[in-house]
C-alpha cells in the first residue's frame, strides 16, 4: 500500500501540468455539481425559512372597509390563525428627477407586524410623516436617509411628502429593479390619511392547514360580501409557486443539466489522461507482469493515481461548489425577496461531490488501465511507447492536397489520427461544449426574441392614461395631434377569477394596436353574457375552454363573461404576480370595471417609434392635454424592464458556459500535453533540421485547430437538437416560445471556440518549441 | 585560399552527470577547408557524437570558440541557431529520423518550408531520384527499409543544398550491403561539392574520405590526409542487395 502510494504520487510530481489540469477539470465538475444541489436545496430552505421567519399570509385580499370588529370576527373563523391588515396605495415617489412607480405599505406598528414583517436594514422604522424604502428601491430611484420623498399617485392628484427614516427589507418582493417598482413602508395612519379611509384596505391572513387555503379564502370573501364589504383580488399563497419561484425552478434546472455535462467532460479528461500515462508506462506495466505481478497488481498503482485525483479534485470542488452555491443562492434569494437562510452545508453535497469525483475519475480509468494491463509480458516490454502509425487511407487522402499548402500544419492534423481514442474523446469534449454553448444561446436568444415578438403583438408606442374623465370619443381629438397616427380607448384593471388573478384589457374590437393570435374560438364579437378572450396560459391555470362561463371579480363586482376563444400571448415575466390576461370590448370593460362609460387610458402609436422621439411626444401630450391630468407610459420603458428580467437568467446560463467552456479547453490542452509527452522526439528532430519556435506553435495549433474545427462539426450536429430540446424544456417551465438559433450565432460560437483553442494552445507550442534537440538526440 | 567552413579553437564541453562533471570535449582545434571529407573516428563514448552536434549548433561548446560557415556559433540565440541550420547544414542520423506521418516526399518538402521557402515538389522528386528512391516517393517511413529510409534522409538533408552535410554514424543501424549504398550516395554528394563530416566507430569505414580525424578521450589524437579512396559499389553484395 505504501509503494501504491509512493508511486501514484511520483506520478503526480512527474507530470505536474498534466496532474493540475486533469484535477482541475475533475474539480469544477464536481464544483458544478455541488453549487447547483447547494443552490436547489438552499433556495427550498429560503422560501421555508421566509414563509416562517417573516410569517407571509396564505391568503391577501383587497377589501373596502377593514373595521377592527370585523377582523376580530375573521380571526374567529375556522382555520385562521392570525390575522393582519395593511392600507396599501400604488403609487409613485420622487425625490426630484423621476417618478417611481411605488407600492405604499401602511403598518400600524412595526415592531409587532403579525404577518409579512418587514426586517430593518439601516436607519429605523418610520414615525408620523416618515417612510421606510425596501432596500433594493435604490436601484430605481436615488435615496438617502433624511431625504425628503414626494408621493403622488396620478399628476392630478395632490402630493404629499415624507421624510425616509431607513431601509427595510420586504419579505417575499421581486427585486425593485426587476418588477420596476419600489416598496415603501409608512405608518398606518399616514397612508389611511393620504388614501382618505378611515380603516385600512388589505387584509392577510394566515391558516392552520395551508392545504385548506382556498376554501378558507372562500368562506373569507362569502363572509365579507354578507357583511356588505366588497372585496377582490383574493391570492391564496401556494407554498411551492412563490412569486418568481417558476423562474427559478427553470433556471436551476437548465444548471442541472449543464452541471450533468460539467461532470461529463471532467469524465473524459481524466480517461483521456489515464489512458496516456498507461501508453508512457506500458514497459513498466510489462516489467511488473514480467516479475510475477498480476493483471490487477499492475493497474492498482493507476486507479490509485486516479483515486488521488480523484478525491482532491471532489474535496477542492466541493468546497469551490458550496462557496459557489452560497454565492449564488444569495444572488437569486435577494433577487426574489427571500431571507438568505444561514451557510449550512449537508451531507448531501459531500457525498456527492465524493460520487463525482471518485465515480468520474476511476469510472475513466478502470478502461484505460484494464485494457494496458490486459497484454502479454512480451508485447509489453516490446513495446517502444512512440507510436508512429497513423490511419493512413482516410486521412492521408484527405490531408495529401492539403500539404501542397503547408507541411508542418498537415503533420499536427495528420498527428491527430495517430491516437484516434484520444482524438475522438478530446472531439466529444469539445463538441459537447460546443452543444452547451449553442444551447445555452439558443435559450437566451429564443427567450428574449420571444419576449420582443410578444410586444410586437402591440403595436402601441405608449399609453396615455387621464385622471379627468373623459369620452371614448376622445381618441379622435388624441388622433388630430401632430404627433400620433392612432389613438383607441382602452381599459386596464386586474381582476381575479376564482383565486387566480389576471390582468383585464379592453379594447376595441375591431383594434388595429392589438393584433390577436386566436388558436381557438374567435376573437372578440357582440355576445350574451358578456364575451372574453382569454390568453392560453389563463385558460390553462382556470381550466377554461371556449364556451365556458366565468366569474370576473374586479373590485367589487363580479360580472359573467362568455370564452369566446383563446388566445396566444403569455406575457408574463419574471415576478408577475398575476396569470394571463382577459381581453374585452372596451364598452364591455368599462361597464364592469364601473368606469361610467368614460375612457381613462388610450393606447397611442406615434409618428416615430424611437425612444427618444417616443419620450418627446408622450411629454409634448401630457403638456398639450394638461387639463386631464394626464399620465403617459412608453412601450419601449415597459419592454426594457422584461428584458431585464430575462437578462438574469441568461447572466446564469452563460456563467454555466463559462465553466463549461473552461473544461473543454482544459481538455485540449490536456490532449496536447499528453501528445506533447510522446512526441518530444519528433519536435527535436524538427528542430535539429531547422524548424523555429513558431513552427513548432503552428504545429501543435494546428492540430489542436484541427481538433476544435471537427469538434465544431459534431457539436453543431449535436448542438442543435440540444438547443431544440432546452428551448422546448424552458418554454414548458416558462411560457411558449419561439426558437431561435441562427447562423449567425452558430457562425460565431465556431469562431469563438477556434480563437479560444488557438489562444490556449500557445502554452504547449511554446512547451514544445523548448525541446532542444540535443535532450532527444542523446538517446540515440 | 578560401575561409575555412569549420573553425574550431580550443573547444570544450563539460557535462553535469548528478553530481559528477564528464569532460566530453578537452580541447578541440579543428579547420576544415570546403570541399574536405572529414571522417571522425574513435570508440564509443570518446566524443565524436558531441563534436558533431556541436558543429551543428545543436549543442553548444562549454568553452573556445566554434565558426562554422562563416558564423560564430556561440553568439546566436536558439532560433537564431535553428534558422542558421535549416539553410547552412544538413545533418544525417543514425536512426534516421523521418517524421512518421510524412511521406518521403513530404520529409524531403519539409526543409524548404522550414527555411521559408515555397516548398518544391520537382526538386524534391529529384533529389529522390539521385538516391535511388525515387519509386518510392508516396510511401511512409514505416514502409521502407532502413537503407531506403536512411536514403530519403540524405534526399532530406540535401532538400535546402546546404554546404556542409554532417552525418553521425548513417550507416550503424544498416546492414553492410545498405551500408555501402549510403556511403557511396555520401561520397557521390561530397564530389559534387558539399563538404562532408562523418562519424563513426567502424575503422573500415575509415578508409572513405580525404581525411581522417581519430579521436580518443575528448581530444583529437591523429588527423591524416588519406589517398582518396571512394567508396564505389563495387562489392558483390551491394548489386546483389538489389538496391537501385
Ligand atoms: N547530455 C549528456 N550528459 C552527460 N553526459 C553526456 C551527455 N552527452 C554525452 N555525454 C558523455 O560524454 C561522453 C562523449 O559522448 P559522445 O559524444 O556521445 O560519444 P561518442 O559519440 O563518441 O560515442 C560520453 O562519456 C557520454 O557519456
Ligand atoms: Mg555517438
Amino acid at each position: 500500500m505504501r509503494l501504491l502510494l509512493t508511486k501514484a504520487l511520483r506520478d503526480i510530481q512527474r507530470r505536474p501540468l498534466r496532474t493540475l489540469l486533469t484535477t482541475l477539470g475533475v474539480l469544477l465538475g464536481v464544483a458544478g455539481v455541488v453549487a447547483i444541489s447547494y443552490t436547489g436545496r438552499s433556495l427550498a430552505d429560503a422560501q421555508r425559512e421566509t414563509y416562517a421567519n417573516t410569517r407571509q399570509p396564505d391568503i391577501t385580499a383587497f377589501a373596502a372597509q377593514l373595521s377592527p370588529t370585523l377582523v376580530d370576527l375573521i380571526g374567529r373563523r375556522d382555520n385562521v390563525v392570525a390575522v393582519d391588515t395593511q392600507a396599501v396605495q400604488i403609487t409613485r415617489a420622487s425625490t426630484g428627477d423621476r417618478w417611481v412607480n411605488t407600492r405604499l405599505v401602511g403598518v400600524a406598528d412595526f415592531t409587532n407586524m403579525r404577518l409579512d414583517a418587514v426586517q430593518l436594514v439601516s436607519g429605523r422604522f418610520p414615525g408620523p410623516g416618515e417612510i421606510a424604502f425596501d432596500a433594493s428601491a435604490t436601484k430605481l430611484i436615488d435615496v438617502e436617509v433624511g431625504d425628503l420623498v414626494a408621493l403622488q399617485p396620478t399628476p392630478a392628484s395632490p402630493i404629499n411628502y415624507a421624510r425616509v427614516s431607513g431601509f427595510v427589507r420586504a419579505p417575499a418582493t421581486i427585486d425593485a429593479s426587476i418588477l420596476n417598482q419600489a416598496t415603501a413602508y409608512m405608518p398606518a395612519r399616514d397612508v389611511r390619511q393620504i388614501l382618505g379611509r378611515r380603516y385600512d384596505n388589505y387584509l392577510l391572513v394566515r391558516v392552520a392547514e395551508p392545504q385548506r387555503a382556498s376554501e378558507t379564502a372562500d368562506q373569507i370573501r362569502a363572509f365579507l360580501d354578507k357583511r356588505g364589504v366588497t372585496s377582490s383580488n383574493f391570492t391564496v399563497r401556494d407554498p411551492n409557486v412563490f412569486t418568481g419561484s417558476r423562474e427559478l425552478g427553470t433556471l436551476l434546472l437548465l444548471l442541472e443539466v449543464f452541471s450533468v455535462v460539467g461532470a461529463l467532460l471532467s469524465t473524459f479528461l481524466v480517461a483521456n489522461t489515464i489512458a496516456a500515462i498507461m501508453v508512457e508506462e506500458t514497459r513498466q506495466v510489462g516489467i511488473i507482469k514480467a516479475l510475477g505481478g498480476t493483471r490487477w497488481a499492475a493497474m492498482r498503482p493507476y486507479l490509485f493515481f486516479a483515486l488521488t485525483i480523484g478525491i482532491t479534485g471532489a474535496v477542492l470542488g466541493w468546497v469551490i461548489g458550496l462557496v459557489g452555491g452560497q454565492l449564488l443562492t444569495g444572488y437569486l434569494a435577494g433577487l426574489a425577496g427571500l431571507v438568505l437562510p444561514g451557510f449550512s452545508p449537508a451531507l448531501r453535497e459531500l457525498v456527492l461531490a465524493l460520487l463525482v469525483g471518485i465515480g468520474v475519475t476511476l469510472g475513466a480509468a478502470v478502461l484505460p488501465a484494464a485494457l494496458a494491463t490486459r497484454q502479454a509480458v512480451a508485447e509489453l516490454l516490446a513495446q517502444r511507447g512512440v507510436v508512429a502509425d497513423f490511419h493512413r487511407g482516410i486521412t492521408q487522402s484527405l490531408t495529401g492536397s492539403l500539404a501542397r499548402v503547408g507541411i508542418v500544419a498537415t503533420m499536427g492534423l495528420r498527428n491527430l489520427a495517430r491516437r484516434p481514442a484520444r482524438a475522438w474523446v478530446t472531439l466529444t469534449v469539445v463538441a459537447v461544449a460546443v452543444a452547451a454553448f449553442l444551447g445555452t444561446q439558443a435559450v437566451s436568444r429564443s427567450v428574449t426574441l420571444t419576449v420582443d415578438h410578444l410586444y410586437d403583438l402591440y403595436g402601441a408606442d405608449g399609453w396615455i392614461f387621464f385622471n379627468r374623465p373623459v369620452r371614448p370619443e376622445f381618441a379622435t381629438t388624441l388622433e388630430q395631434h401632430p404627433d400620433v397616427r392612432q389613438a383607441e380607448p382602452w381599459a386596464n384593471a386586474t381582476a381575479s377569477i376564482g383565486s387566480v388573478r389576471t390582468d383585464v384589457w379592453g379594447m376595441p374590437r375591431n383594434t388595429d394596436i392589438y393584433t390577436p393570435r386566436v388558436i381557438a374560438g374567435t376573437w372578440l364579437r357582440p355576445a350574451n353574457p358578456t364575451g372574453a378572450v382569454l390568453t392560453s396560459n389563463l385558460a390553462r391555470a382556470i381550466g377554461a375552454s371556449v364556451g365556458d362561463v366565468l366569474t370576473l371579480d374586479i373590485g367589487d363586482r363580479s360580472s359573467l363573461v362568455q370564452v369566446l376563444g383563446i388566445v396566444d400571448d403569455e406575457s408574463t415575466y419574471l415576478g408577475a404576480a398575476t396569470t394571463g390576461k382577459v381581453f374585452l370590448d372596451v364598452a364591455d370593460a368599462q361597464r364592469i370595471i364601473g368606469s361610467g362609460g368614460r375612457a381613462t387610458v388610450f393606447a397611442l402609436t406615434l409618428q416615430s417609434s424611437q425612444p427618444a422621439a417616443v419620450d418627446a411626444s408622450l411629454t409634448r401630450l401630457e403638456e398639450r392635454f394638461r387639463q386631464y391630468a394626464p399620465v403617459t407610459l412608453a412601450m419601449y420603458q415597459d419592454q426594457a424592464s422584461s428584458r431585464r428580467a430575462i437578462d438574469i437568467l441568461t447572466v446564469m446560463l452563460n456563467a454555466m458556459v463559462i465553466i463549461v467552456s473552461a473544461v473543454g479547453l482544459a481538455g485540449i490542452v490536456n490532449t496536447l500535453l499528453i501528445n506533447l509527452t510522446e512526441r518530444r522526439r519528433e519536435y527535436g528532430i524538427l528542430r535539429a533540421i531547422g524548424a523555429t519556435g513558431r513552427h513548432l506553435v503552428r504545429l501543435v495549433m494546428s492540430e489542436a485547430l484541427g481538433l476544435t474545427a471537427a469538434g465544431c462539426a459534431v457539436g453543431v450536429a449535436v448542438g442543435y437538437p440540444l438547443a431544440r430540446y432546452l428551448v422546448h424544456l424552458t418554454g414548458t417551465q416558462l411560457f411558449g416560445l419561439e426558437f431561435h438559433l441562427g447562423p449567425v450565432t452558430i457562425a460565431a460560437t465556431i469562431l469563438v471556440a477556434l480563437i479560444a483553442t488557438a489562444a490556449v494552445s500557445t502554452a504547449p507550442g511554446l512547451l514544445a518549441s523548448r525541446i532542444r534537440p540535443i535532450q532527444v538526440l542523446r538517446y540515440e | 585560399m578560401t575561409a575555412p567552413i569549420i573553425h574550431l579553437t580550443g573547444v570544450t564541453k563539460e557535462y553535469q552527470a548528478g553530481r559528477r562533471a564528464i569532460q566530453a570535449l578537452r580541447g578541440v582545434d579543428l579547420i576544415v577547408e570546403p570541399g574536405e571529407w572529414v571522417t571522425i573516428l574513435g570508440p564509443s563514448g570518446c566524443g565524436k557524437s558531441t563534436l558533431l552536434n556541436i558543429l551543428s549548433g545543436i549543442d553548444r561548446a562549454s568553452g573556445g570558440s566554434v565558426e562554422v560557415a562563416g558564423v560564430d556559433l556561440r553568439s546566436l540565440s536558439e532560433e537564431e541557431l535553428a534558422r542558421w541550420r535549416g539553410r547552412h547544414v544538413g545533418i544525417i542520423f543514425q536512426f534516421f529520423q523521418l517524421m512518421p506521418t510524412l511521406t518521403a516526399l513530404e520529409n524531403v518538402l519539409l526543409p524548404m518550408e522550414l527555411v521559408g521557402q515555397r516548398p518544391q515538389r520537382d526538386l524534391a522528386r529529384e533529389l529522390l531520384e539521385r538516391v535511388g528512391v525515387g519509386h518510392l516517393a508516396d510511401h511512409l517511413p514505416n514502409e521502407l527499409s532502413g537503407g531506403e529510409q536512411q536514403r530519403v534522409a540524405i534526399a532530406r538533408a540535401l532538400a535546402n543544398d546546404p554546404p556542409l552535410l554532417l552525418a553521425d554514424e548513417p550507416t550503424g543501424n544498416l546492414d553492410s550491403a545498405s551500408g555501402a549504398r549510403v556511403l557511396s550516395l555520401l561520397a557521390e554528394m561530397w564530389k559534387s561539392g558539399k563538404t562532408l563530416v562523418l562519424v563513426t566507430h567502424d575503422r573500415s569505414i575509415a578508409s572513405c574520405g580525404s581525411r581522417v580525424i581519430e579521436m580518443r578521450d575528448g581530444r583529437i589524437v591523429a588527423d591524416r590526409r588519406v589517398a582518396e579512396t571512394v567508396p564505389h559499389a563495387a562489392a558483390p553484395d551491394v548489386a546483389a542487395s538489389g538496391d537501385a
